[in-house]
């Protein structure tokens, strides 16, 4: 599938993350702490969530509100592999990414088939999915059982919360891969692809577009990420809830990401990461909790209102512009 | 020498809920010809284009394509066997230029091409149609029978045996229509084989070796366009039953 015009970001992309990789060594020359490397982490947490959203969702045009449930089972996959099995940290996390695949195989084979579920209806369906997986989640022992999940004593993970720098590079990495990703379907019919079904989906199958095959394979690949990045956050934060791991503020805010953004570009949702999670970060410094709900969401109302194709929107159409 | 059959209709049954769009509808279409398929509004064409090229799945009946069986397969399945469609109100994908609308077919269709491939040959079919210099525009940009050859030169990209035309000619001012039916002779000295939907019956007259009538869902004459046009059943379709048994 990768070939041509997504073979050329391959240098751009090496660049970007070879630099990334020498920040932590940059802010600890500095004497800044790990402050720095924890943000990093949560800002690449976010951008592979708004990304991996938006490479199905912003591209065909199935707004799913399912990252929620696929990020909730990656920490749970990856918490219950190392709490329950003993299993090593290297294998307990790319476990994350596969279960959230499978279900979301599962879940697309079932619902991409039928024309009911278009548009708003797929939403509430995916939104639906999530509150099944964390009541399940909720009441089987061996996963919670509404007690939570503490992670720390797991075996094997010290290194990895010490001072978050695995943690930095493991979410660099998976950012990184997947922002390539998005790069590449844009620029490759898989990409026409999505965006023909967004526009017309019976126009696209009449063509000749396999629509179910895309649709399947790349709502799975979205799950796929959203559930690996869920591996690292579940590591992080050490301790796990359904309420919160599950959380509807979870997916609504990688759709906001998304959309600052620009849903209908590759960077889009790159750029709308990076600005939330730091406008969230530099909001909640002090006591202003609530103040930063509403500023975010005034931004978000904002954005809708005078650049409906966010900040990747307006930027193309500057460069298209001689 | 029998002529071919390519496509075969049989007994195709098409229900909306209680309403019967297509009740039996018997046809043959043989290869390499035009066939007009006409009828009153409302009577099952635009349905039976539907179903034909896979975007309902017919309640009853058969669809043979080539001698297989293609009932209830999909558009996209249909589209790599040879069938493609026009939409009487045209189609166009609107995120994407006059060019790639064009590249899509050609990327997707039966060879599947790269996409840079797909996008010079989009160039010769927007050519062939006459837009040549109007691939880096908007769709939006087209006017109405631009449009409407935009919406040929998409199926033209997919390389078809059989092309469905609902339609193409409805809302063209006479120069124009004259252009389409020069555009669907040339096709067919190609080698496509035509259905040709059109409510004016006239220009499909003009054209047609064979005309099919629709009325209710179901075929009430097929055969050449002078018997089917003087046939008492298509009159009072067409007029009503007074008219006709005067």
């Amino acid at each position: 599938m990768i070939r041509g015009g997504a073979r050329r970001g391959l240098l751009g992309f090496g660049l970007a993350g070879g630099l990334l990789a020498l920040l932590p060594g940059l802010v600890a020359g500095l004497g800044l702490g790990s402050f720095w490397t924890t943000l990093g982490f949560q800002i690449f947490v976010w951008v592979t969530l708004a990304v991996s959203w938006n490479f199905f969702s912003g591209y065909s045009g199935y707004a799913s509100f399912g990252h929620g449930a696929f990020f909730g089972i990656g920490m749970y996959t990856t918490a219950t592999l190392l709490v329950r099995g003993s299993v090593p940290v290297a294998l307990a996390l790319p476990m994350a990414g596969v279960v959230a695949a499978v279900l979301a195989w599962l879940v697309g084979l079932v619902v991409f088939r039928l024309p009911q579920f278009r548009g708003e209806l797929f939403s509430l369906l995916t939104l639906a999915m999530t509150f099944i997986v964390a009541t399940v989640v909720n009441n089987v022992d061996w996963l919670d059982g509404g007690g939570g999940v503490f992670l720390r004593e797991a075996p094997g993970i010290a290194p990895w919360t010490d001072n978050n720098l695995r943690l930095y590079y493991a979410t660099l990495a998976i950012a990184l891969l997947c922002v390539y990703l998005a790069y590449a379907i844009y620029h490759t019919r898989w990409g026409q692809a999505l965006f023909a079904i967004r526009d017309d989906e019976d126009v696209a199958d009449g063509l000749g577009v396999p629509t179910l095959r895309y649709k399947i394979g790349t709502f799975a690949l979205s799950a796929f990420f959203a559930g690996l990045v869920g591996g690292p956050q579940a590591l992080f934060l050490g301790y796990l809830e359904t309420a919160t791991a599950f959380a509807v503020t979870i997916p609504l805010l990688a759709l906001m990401m998304a959309i600052l953004g620009g849903a209908t570009v590759w960077y889009g949702p790159v750029l709308g990461a990076v600005l939330v999670t730091l406008l969230r970060q530099l909001l909640t410094q002090g006591e202003t909790a609530e103040l930063n709900q509403i500023a975010i969401g005034l931004v978000f109302i904002l954005t809708i209102l005078f650049m409906p194709q966010g900040l990747g929107g307006l930027i193309e159409a500057r460069r298209q512009r001689p | 020498m029998n002529p071919e059959i390519l496509l075969e209709c049989r007994q195709v049954r098409m229900a909306f809920g209680g309403v019967l769009a297509l009740n039996h509808t018997d046809l043959s279409v043989y290869r390499g010809e035009i066939l007009g398929l006409v009828g009153p509004n409302g009577s099952g064409k635009t349905t039976l284009i539907n179903v034909i090229s896979g975007q309902y799945r017919p309640t009853g009946g058969q669809i043979r394509f080539q001698g297989a069986d293609v009932t209830g397969a999909r558009p996209n399945h249909l589209a790599h066997l040879g069938i493609a469609r026009t939409y009487q109100i045209p189609r166009p994908f609107h995120s994407f230029t006059v060019l790639d609308n064009v590249a899509m077919a050609w990327m997707f269709g039966r060879r599947g091409h790269s996409r840079e491939e797909a996008r010079r040959r989009a160039h010769e079919t927007l050519a062939f149609v006459g837009l040549a210099e109007k691939g880096h525009l908007a769709v939006d940009q087209l006017t109405l029978h631009e449009r409407k050859f935009l919406e040929l030169a998409r199926a033209l990209a997919l390389e078809p045996q059989l092309l469905l035309l609902d339609e193409v000619l409805a809302g063209l001012n006479p120069a124009e229509v004259e252009m389409g039916l020069e555009l669907i002779r040339q096709l067919h000295r190609q080698g496509i084989t035509l259905v040709f939907v059109e409510h004016n019956v006239g220009a499909v007259a003009r054209l047609s070796h064979r005309l099919a009538v629709l009325n209710y869902g179901e075929t009430i004459a097929v055969g050449p366009p002078e018997a089917v046009l003087q046939d008492p059943a298509v009159v009072a379709a067409y007029l009503g039953e007074e008219y006709a048994a005067s």
